[in-house]
């Protein structure tokens, strides 16, 4: 979708404190913002605004959140940055497989709400990349399907490389481990969870200066992994 | 005495006592009868004497009701009379007849009375049982909806704060740290809140672990990654084992864990201190016992006060300098709850915790848990 002059962001939360501030931080960062405080206004004003994108609270008082995700993706590819106040980690990893392209966990700071909607934007507004990625000292040729770390050549088994591309063309949105082994693996692997942990381990100590302290293959707890350029 | 014998009994002479005296009443029941009647049939009287007592009255009382009622009916209605003589031997038929009855009927009420109590036993306990459940559910729902309702007011609070600037013309330097405390607070009162709800679900007996292989580099990368900002003011050295075999562990309660054990080590150093964490395995000799793994996090700190090495796992109990010293990052601390998240969560899995002081100084946090045997990797590479 083509970007607006004026981004313009529908914000679906109950919660009157934190509209306020969300919208504050947004307009501070040249949004225009239209609240919905229940599900079915989100409804409207998401039709209604064609917005950049969607900031979407998951507990409304007239229903789940992940109701107006799943209509939301029957029509629209709009970025979805979905906040969860449940401490359990499913409820994110659901909002992830049904289409949201991030979460924040309550509580959450301004910079880091101000980060993932930057973030969301410039994906959505990127052009298509070439057939070379770069992150730190990586540099990935897709179509050669070859890596270089610190311009030495790296060998990546199959699946490593397969895992990496995944990552890449994630572009940055977490992917959740589902997501991740149905796309390696194949829908039959998806109570594998530890061929991807295995994997992702192995991918770290080739790419990663220091795979102690990882700064790019980057895991979120309980729900998956994102590559952090 | 049958020690199944039924709530309601009287005690032992009383019941006794009964038996004798409804015996005696079927005598008297029988005695205008007789002549009317065949004698077989007047002896049909007595087994229901001996049922009631058997009913009513226990094993013992319906004994003693067949042998008083064969006394009876040999002394009053058998030829003859007033004696316990016998004329016609075939009524020796009848009163060993009276006798197996009296103790059949005992003791199948006995074995009744038994399988009554062990069923009301059992749908007591599934009652309880469905009871734990049912509370269990409820106080999970509970925590769920607690935590819910807490999170979302502290947001708002700790947001509303942070974007006071953006309101207006940029706040004046006493201000901004006035909005800065707030949101401190609030993010520390949230800390709280959490660490309290957690260790309430944790306790619970019905905790379950979402058990993952995992390797160990991952589980101590995800939580220093967690805790990269507050670990810039720290060297912090870590050594794992290379070739770390997988543990099957719940993912997010173990990075709790590490998450935890790294906050109390920085809060605990003065900057510019050294925090380390090692990881080592301690292979099976001949795999006759279970191999552990052992992490361990150590730090320069001002260690842990002597002989309280165990207490700093209650709750709310913290080191003896408090939580200031080197504390940069207030907002995941000094909850006092840490440590105590920390054993539940380990004991959970199977595993243990302990600290003690290292001879140099600082404090040395090891846990361990069991290692089980390996799953199956793919074939492709």
């Amino acid at each position: 979708m083509a970007q607006r002059p004026v981004p313009v962001v529908v914000l679906v939360e109950d919660e009157d404190g934190i509209r306020r501030f969300v919208r504050a931080a947004l307009e501070s960062e040249g949004c225009t913002v239209f609240e919905a405080e229940t599900l079915a206004r989100g409804r409207i004003a998401v039709s209604v605004r064609r917005p950049d994108l969607v900031v979407l609270d998951l507990g409304l008082p007239d229903g789940d959140g992940l109701a107006l995700l799943a209509e939301l993706r029957s029509w629209s590819t709009v970025p979805v940055l979905v906040l969860s106040a449940r401490s359990d980690e499913s409820d994110k990893v659901g909002a992830l497989d049904a289409g949201a392209d991030d979460y924040l966990s309550k509580p959450f700071g301004l910079a880091e709400l101000l980060a993932r909607v930057r973030a969301l934007m410039r994906r959505s507004q990127r052009a298509p990349e070439g057939e070379t990625v770069v992150f730190g000292m990586v540099v990935v040729d897709l179509v050669r399907r070859s890596v270089t770390r610190d311009g030495a050549e790296v060998h990546l088994t199959p699946t490593e490389f397969r895992l990496l591309a995944l990552l890449l063309q994630a572009d940055g949105r977490v992917l959740t481990q589902r997501q991740l082994l149905v796309g390696v693996w194949g829908p039959n692997h998806v109570e594998h969870a530890h061929y991807l942990r295995v994997y992702m381990a192995g991918l770290r100590r080739k790419l990663e200066a220091d795979p102690a302290r990882p700064r790019h293959i980057v895991t979120e707890s309980g729900v998956g992994y994102r590559l952090q350029r | 005495m049958n020690p199944l014998h039924p709530r309601s009994e009287p005690t032992r002479w009383t019941g006794y006592a009964w038996a004798v005296l409804v015996v005696l009443a079927v005598a008297l029941l029988g005695a205008p009868l007789l002549g009317h009647l065949d004698l077989a049939n007047i002896a049909m009287l007595f087994p229901l004497a001996v049922l009631y007592a058997a009913v009513r009255l226990g094993r013992g009382p319906s004994v003693l009701a067949a042998l008083v009622s064969v006394a009876l009916f040999d002394f009053f209605f058998v030829k003859p009379h007033f004696t316990l003589a016998i004329e016609d031997l075939q009524y020796l038929l009848t009163l060993a007849v009276l006798m197996v009855v009296a103790l059949t009927t005992a003791e199948l009420v006995a074995r009744l009375r038994r399988e009554r109590d062990t069923a009301e036993a059992r749908a007591e306990e599934a009652a309880r049982a469905r009871l734990a459940v049912e509370s269990e559910r409820l106080r999970n729902t509970l925590l769920a909806s607690l935590s819910h309702d807490l999170r979302s007011p502290l947001t708002a609070l700790a947001g509303l704060a942070e974007s006071l600037p953006l309101a207006g013309p940029p706040l004046p330097p006493a201000q901004a740290e006035l909005a800065e405390a707030i949101r401190r607070e609030a993010m520390r009162t949230h800390a709280l809140a959490r660490d309290l709800l957690d260790l309430a679900r944790l306790q619970s007996d019905t905790v379950r672990l979402a058990r993952e292989w995992m390797p160990v580099d991952e589980l101590v990368a995800t939580a220093v990654q967690a805790r990269e900002h507050g670990l810039n003011d720290h060297r912090l050295v870590i050594a794992l084992e290379p070739g770390l075999p997988l543990v099957h562990v719940d993912p997010v309660l173990m990075e709790r864990v590490l998450c935890n054990l790294l906050d109390n080590a920085v809060a605990h150093t003065p900057v510019g201190g050294t925090l380390t964490v090692v990881a080592r395995s301690d292979a099976a000799p001949s795999g006759e016992m279970p191999a552990r793994l052992t992490i361990a996090v150590s730090d320069t700190g001002g260690g842990l006060p002597p002989g309280r090495e165990q207490a700093i796992f209650e709750r709310f109990v913290r080191g003896a300098d408090g939580f200031q010293v080197g504390v940069k990052d207030a907002e995941d601390m000094g909850t006092g709850l840490g440590l105590a998240i920390v054993r539940v969560i380990v004991e959970a899995h199977g595993g243990t915790v302990t600290a003690r002081n290292l001879e140099g100084g600082g404090a040395c946090f090891t846990l361990e848990v069991p290692l089980e045997p390996q799953p199956v990797l793919p074939e492709v590479p």
